[in-house]
């Protein structure tokens, strides 16, 4: 049995802890009781500082004695997870690269309002004299030989060889690729060559036409071909001077650093349904060529066929 | 209880609490310090019985409800140690086993009921996590901890007891440490 005395004791502290409980919770921070909590927190205050200055070296020292055991562990850690960052930094370049690369393939995809199907660079050229990559979709995915391959910065070339799950796309650098082309400005028009590592080559059919440095040159739409019209190709490097008739035509597109590219599933209107201004008459009996010192080596025609020997973009055209 | 003992208790408790909320953080395991206010309190119920476990429980809560600068309403942490000290001093004689092995238990038991006792009322007031484990996970690393330096603090207050021995007119506790370990009661 408890004393009389410790039960009256234990009742009333209890009975005081609930009114100054209730007075502070009522009261809130106006209260008097929250006015004294204050004041001794200000006379504690110092007090504590005090020695939590001089408590600070303690703290350290038993911080890491207490950590000593911990260190190599975390230390082993902190290395692994620098590895990973650095690891996740170049990730993270790659990624923003490729993002931007994707964002303006369907700007570009969505400027020339085409059904393209996205597809991986998978194999550079194997020697320096070819000018054609593989990727990574083939005619599971739609393609079939002569689909124009464009990326962000234009046109890149066009499908020579199909199989299930990849395609073979021959390079706009490459010599044995011609494509009828237009200045987008003035609508003249030429055939354009590759040239390997070298500009293309323009050859503009109207001898009389001005054409200004940096005239964007453009795909053309031509009777026969798969090769949507007004895809971006480059720039005219010079302005035309002396009625010359090949002029230098620098791409956009840096074939050395193909990644991403997109393979145009829409083939270009028939030509029964192409607009009368866009139909080219029948072409004139041959003409015996007029050598112009210009022109160092004659253009392949137009449809991509290789003057030595044929390629398969040759039915195609370009 | 003589004003120079009185005077001991109020440093002593002074002493815990700028431990408690100075130098225990740098000895935190598992996130977790040890309640030295209620360790001392526990301390001085097992050595004074209830009354005075009450008396200074209820003293020890207000000094660090006012003092510690925390944030729950002020009365909580008196009446928890009011509880626990007058708790510990009750149920001190019930214990069997060593004194060692007392002392442990009734700091373990005590220590987890304060701090249960904190995360009820401050569930109550909403001044607490409403997370059961999270507060029973606490109060048992408390309660260990506590346990642990229980021998430590018994052994102070012992020596706090001898050097500021209670008033000759002071009634005799028949909770005395004495009559547990079957010594005479001090008078």
């Amino acid at each position: 049995m408890m004393p009389r005395r410790s039960r009256t004791l234990l009742a009333v502290l209890a009975l005081a802890s609930l009114v100054l409980l209730t007075l502070d919770y009522r009261q809130g921070d106006r209260g008097i009781i929250s006015a004294l909590q204050r004041t001794a927190t200000g006379i504690m205050a110092p007090i504590q500082e005090g020695l939590t200055g001089i408590m600070r070296p303690v703290g350290n020292f038993m911080e890491a004695v207490t950590e000593l055991g911990n260190l190599r562990q975390e230390n082993a850690e902190l290395e692994a997870e620098l590895q990973r960052l650095r690891e996740a930094k170049i990730s993270y370049a790659d990624l923003q690269r490729e993002n931007a690369e994707l964002r303006d393939l369907l700007a570009m995809r969505e400027r020339l309002g085409y059904t393209t199907t996205g597809a991986q660079v998978i194999a550079q050229p194997p020697n320096a004299f070819e000018w054609s990559v593989l990727i990574d979709a083939g005619a599971d995915q739609g393609i079939e030989p002569g689909m124009a391959v464009i990326n962000a910065q234009g046109l890149v070339g066009k499908v020579v060889e199909v199989t299930r799950r990849n395609a073979r796309v021959q390079l706009l650098s490459s010599p044995n690729a011609g494509y009828a082309v237009r200045i987008s400005g003035t609508g003249e028009e030429g055939l354009l060559t590759g040239r390997g590592p070298r500009p293309f080559q323009l050859e503009v059919l109207n001898p009389e036409a001005d054409i200004a440095a940096a005239a964007q040159v453009v795909t053309r739409v031509f009777q026969g071909t798969t090769v949507p019209g007004g895809i971006p190709i480059g720039e005219v490097e010079e302005a035309r001077r002396n009625g010359s008739r090949f002029l230098s035509v620098r791409p956009y597109v840096d074939f050395t650093r193909l990644s991403t590219v997109q393979v145009i599933l829409d083939a270009p209107v028939a030509p029964s349904q192409l607009p009368p201004e866009e139909l080219v008459p029948d072409p004139d009996p041959p003409q015996p060529p007029t050598p112009t010192p210009e022109a160092e080596e004659p253009p392949p025609p137009p449809d991509g066929s290789s003057p030595s020997s044929p390629s398969p973009s040759a039915e195609d055209g370009g | 209880m003589t004003a120079l003992r009185t005077a001991a208790l109020g440093i002593a408790l002074l002493t815990a609490l700028l431990l408690a909320t100075v130098v225990a953080p740098t000895f935190a395991v598992f996130g977790q310090r040890p309640d030295l206010l209620a360790l001392l309190v526990i301390a001085v119920a097992y050595h004074d019985g209830p009354v005075s476990g009450a008396r200074v429980g209820f003293t020890a809560g207000l000094i660090g409800d006012l003092l510690s600068g925390s944030s729950g309403p002020v009365g909580v942490g008196a009446l928890i140690l009011l509880l626990v000290g007058h708790g510990a001093g009750v149920i001190r004689p019930y214990l069997s086993g060593t004194a060692l092995l007392g002392e442990v238990a009734l700091t373990a038991g005590g220590t987890l009921a304060a701090v249960l006792g904190y995360g009820f009322i401050g569930l109550l007031l909403d001044t607490a996590p409403s997370d059961p484990m999270l507060a029973l996970q606490t109060a048992l690393i408390v309660a260990s901890y506590n346990a642990v330096l229980a021998p430590f603090a018994f052994r102070l207050v012992a020596k706090l007891d001898a050097r500021f021995p209670r008033s000759a007119l002071a009634p005799v506790s028949p909770w005395s440490p004495g009559q547990v370990s079957g010594q005479a009661p001090r008078v």
